[in-house]
């Protein structure tokens, strides 16, 4: 059994000695003396306190410790240690995009995890995983193993399997790509109250181009047209068809029976609506964005927002939705409300050119180059293991039945105190 | 004479009288002035002859030469006979449990001292006891032995009960010495002892105290009188303080009330050493 705050034990065990002291003082009647003089003694409350070399009223006093103890020990939070070894390691498995090769990565992270470990895997999202699942563990849709909630599940784990340990190891088993590490991830990594060893992985960065978006359009001179032609080849290897109609209007062109990975609803633009205005388009993976300020037309994309799973990759400026994903399966549509003028050079601009091709990008987002060492030197450090006794008493004992089991103990002893006492005064 | 453990304390007395503090009044002859005119050797005075009066005690020779009939007086001399009454209440025996001190030993010991001392000066000397189980009377007497009969009831008395001391006051004009501690009916005494007082005769209280009641002991405890086992007080460090101040209270305006009366009062604590205190009380100008 091990006690995670051991100072109300400590606290209730010398409340429990002032008990014990207190059953040395008897506020008894003294005892008689013959004194022919008493009648000079003036008339006073005859009971005096006197020390005894032996407790009185041992039952009253043993009821009373074991209370103050078993309410010590409850609030002391008791766990009863599981089996296992004295260090335990918990592993995070980057299954994002990024990983080059998923399967050396899980032989990786099982000769690391070992007995009583525990299995954080992550990649946009981080949950814990039974040990037994590592074999079959698949790789996930994210394009970046994202580092800062993967360290929330691991603190989370770690409290977990504390119980019984001396020392927790942590493990992460990633590539460590551009994104995986945001503004919280510092203050994640200062949480852990230890050191972080890291094994890098090889990544699968998407720097190889495919072949180019297509576009279906009834324009005979659609001003997307060049700015496709620009782009070329994307980033990622996906492939992309834009429908230049509204979605209403398009039929047989599911994104399930679609020979395309991405479908992009991007209607025409009346002239007569645009207006200027400024709109950014972000990668769905957080790691880039571009933005557009030129005339253009606010198109609707409300209704394709209002869909399940969708989520806005652009915003004009006043926050308003530009563009709506929605995913489809393995893939995604997306909608796009930024109308382009037909007329004027705009998509024969640069930025433009960047706000397509961020419009284009795989529904999880364009994987990063891998971050240089010096720029992840400072998760790892040379400080000891994390101590368990830290990590399991910075999280609450979830499920521990003893604390109260413990407490209803003490109220059973201090009920039967108060009719001890009733039974003795009577 | 057989006075079993009082020896020592004889020895330590012997020589000591015990003189009246005033004349007494005319008796058989003894060491004490009295207040009558007798035949001794010592001239006083002249006093004219009266009819009646004996012609061997006219001064022939004053009437050779006035041709006056005088009568030859002299300063008698008488005894005075002492009474010690003795109590021997319950409480008399405090503390109990210890035969080198305590009320009562002392109480005996200054009896058998003062008693040795009067009997000295060829007065009778009686003892009355007066205790729960009943009154012991010894009659006066200057016989020899009276000291050691004195003792043996002494010994053979265990303080038990309470017994008023009161009535016990002789009516005679004779020395009357109390050994007491004042607990018992003391108004009544001091009442009784005014009589005697008054009567011409010679009052003396001995207020036995014991130590342990003047400095009762630190621990807490259940005071009971042992002459009233329904009194029982409780003499804790809260009410030590109290006590002392209202026995000293008590003793002071025992002293000062016999002091008014006429009664030589002497308190004596029972440490005291009896052959101290007894020439502190037969000789009270010299002990001072």
């Amino acid at each position: 059994m091990t006690f995670l705050s051991p100072w109300p034990l400590l606290l209730s065990g010398a409340v429990a000695l002032g008990v014990v002291a207190l059953h040395l003082l008897t506020t008894r009647r003294p005892p008689a003396a013959v004194l022919p003089t008493a009648r000079f003694v003036p008339l006073a409350e005859a009971r005096a306190v006197a020390r005894t070399s032996r407790p009185t009223d041992l039952l009253l006093l043993a009821l009373r410790v074991l209370a103050v103890l078993l309410i010590g020990a409850a609030f002391a939070r008791p766990v009863f240690d599981a089996a296992g070894p004295a260090v335990r390691t918990v592993v995070m498995l980057d299954i994002s995009r990024a990983v080059a090769d998923p399967a050396a990565a899980r032989a990786l992270a099982e000769t690391e995890i070992g007995e009583g470990g525990a299995l954080v895997v992550f990649d946009s999202a981080a949950r814990e995983l039974p040990l037994d699942s590592l074999a079959t563990v698949g790789p996930g849709r994210g394009a970046i193993g994202y580092l800062s909630p993967a360290l929330v599940v691991a603190r989370r784990a770690a409290a977990r399997i504390a119980r019984g340990a001396d020392s927790v190891r942590l493990v992460l088993v990633s590539p460590l790509v551009d994104g995986a590490l945001d503004a919280a991830t510092p203050v994640f990594r200062a949480a852990w109250p230890g050191r972080l060893d890291l094994r890098r992985v090889a990544a699968a960065t998407d720097t190889a181009r495919g072949a180019p978006a297509t576009l279906v359009t009834a324009l005979e001179d659609d001003p997307l047209a060049p700015a496709v032609a620009d782009v070329g080849g994307l980033r990622g290897g996906h492939r992309v068809r834009i429908v230049r109609e509204s979605t209403g209007a398009v039929t047989g062109v599911a994104a399930g029976a679609s020979d395309a990975d991405v479908v992009v609803y991007w209607p025409a633009t009346f002239e007569d609506s645009i207006v200027p205005a400024g709109v950014t388009a972000f990668d769905p993976a957080g790691t880039g964005s571009a933005t557009i300020v030129a005339p253009l037309a606010r198109l609707s994309v409300d209704a394709a927002a209002a869909s399940d799973g969708a989520r806005v990759i652009a915003r004009w400026n006043d926050g308003t939705a530009a563009a709506v994903q929605v995913p489809a399966g393995e893939n995604c549509v997306r909608y796009v409300g930024v109308g382009v003028p037909l007329s004027g050079d705009l998509t024969l601009r640069a930025p433009f050119t960047r706000f397509l091709e961020t419009l284009l990008a795989p529904c999880n987002g364009v994987v990063g180059a891998p971050l240089a060492g010096s720029d992840v030197d400072w998760l790892a450090s040379t400080a000891p293991l994390a101590s368990a006794a830290v990590l399991a008493a910075s999280s609450p004992a979830q499920g521990d039945r003893w604390p109260l089991i413990l407490l209803a103990i003490a109220t059973v002893l201090l009920v039967a105190e108060v009719f001890a006492r009733r039974r003795r005064i009577e | 004479m057989p006075v079993g453990p009082y020896g020592a304390l004889l020895d330590a007395v012997r020589g000591v009288r015990w003189p009246a503090r005033r004349p007494v009044p005319g008796g058989a002859p003894g060491a004490h002035q009295a207040r009558s005119r007798g035949i001794a050797p010592e001239f006083a005075e002249y006093r004219p002859y009266r009819q009646g009066d004996d012609t061997r005690r006219i001064d022939w020779k004053l009437l050779a030469r006035s041709d006056r009939a005088f009568i030859r007086l002299a300063p008698d001399q008488a005894i005075l006979g002492t009474t010690f009454i003795v109590d021997a209440s319950a409480s008399m025996d405090f503390p109990g449990g210890s035969a080198d001190a305590g009320k009562w030993l002392l109480a005996k010991r200054l009896v058998i001292a003062l008693a040795a001392a009067a009997h000295g000066g060829a007065d009778p000397v009686g003892l009355i006891v007066a205790s729960g189980a009943g009154v012991q009377r010894l009659a006066p007497r200057t016989r020899r032995g009276v000291i050691a009969e004195m003792a043996r009831t002494l010994d053979d008395t265990r303080p038990v009960g309470s017994a008023p001391l009161a009535p016990l006051v002789p009516a005679s004009r004779s020395r009357c010495v109390v050994v007491t501690d004042c607990l018992g009916d003391l108004d009544a005494l001091r009442a009784a002892l005014a009589r005697h007082r008054a009567r011409g005769g010679e009052a003396h209280v001995l207020h036995v105290v014991a130590r342990a009641e003047l400095e009762p002991a630190a621990t807490a405890v259940m005071a009971t009188d042992p002459e009233d086992p329904a009194c029982q007080r409780p003499l804790l460090a809260t009410t030590r303080a109290a006590y002392r101040d209202g026995f000293d209270a008590f003793r002071a305006e025992t002293a000062r009330a016999m002091l008014i009366d006429g009664v030589h009062y002497h308190e004596v604590v029972d440490d005291d050493a009896p052959e101290i205190v007894v020439r502190r009380i037969v000789m009270p100008v010299m002990a001072r």
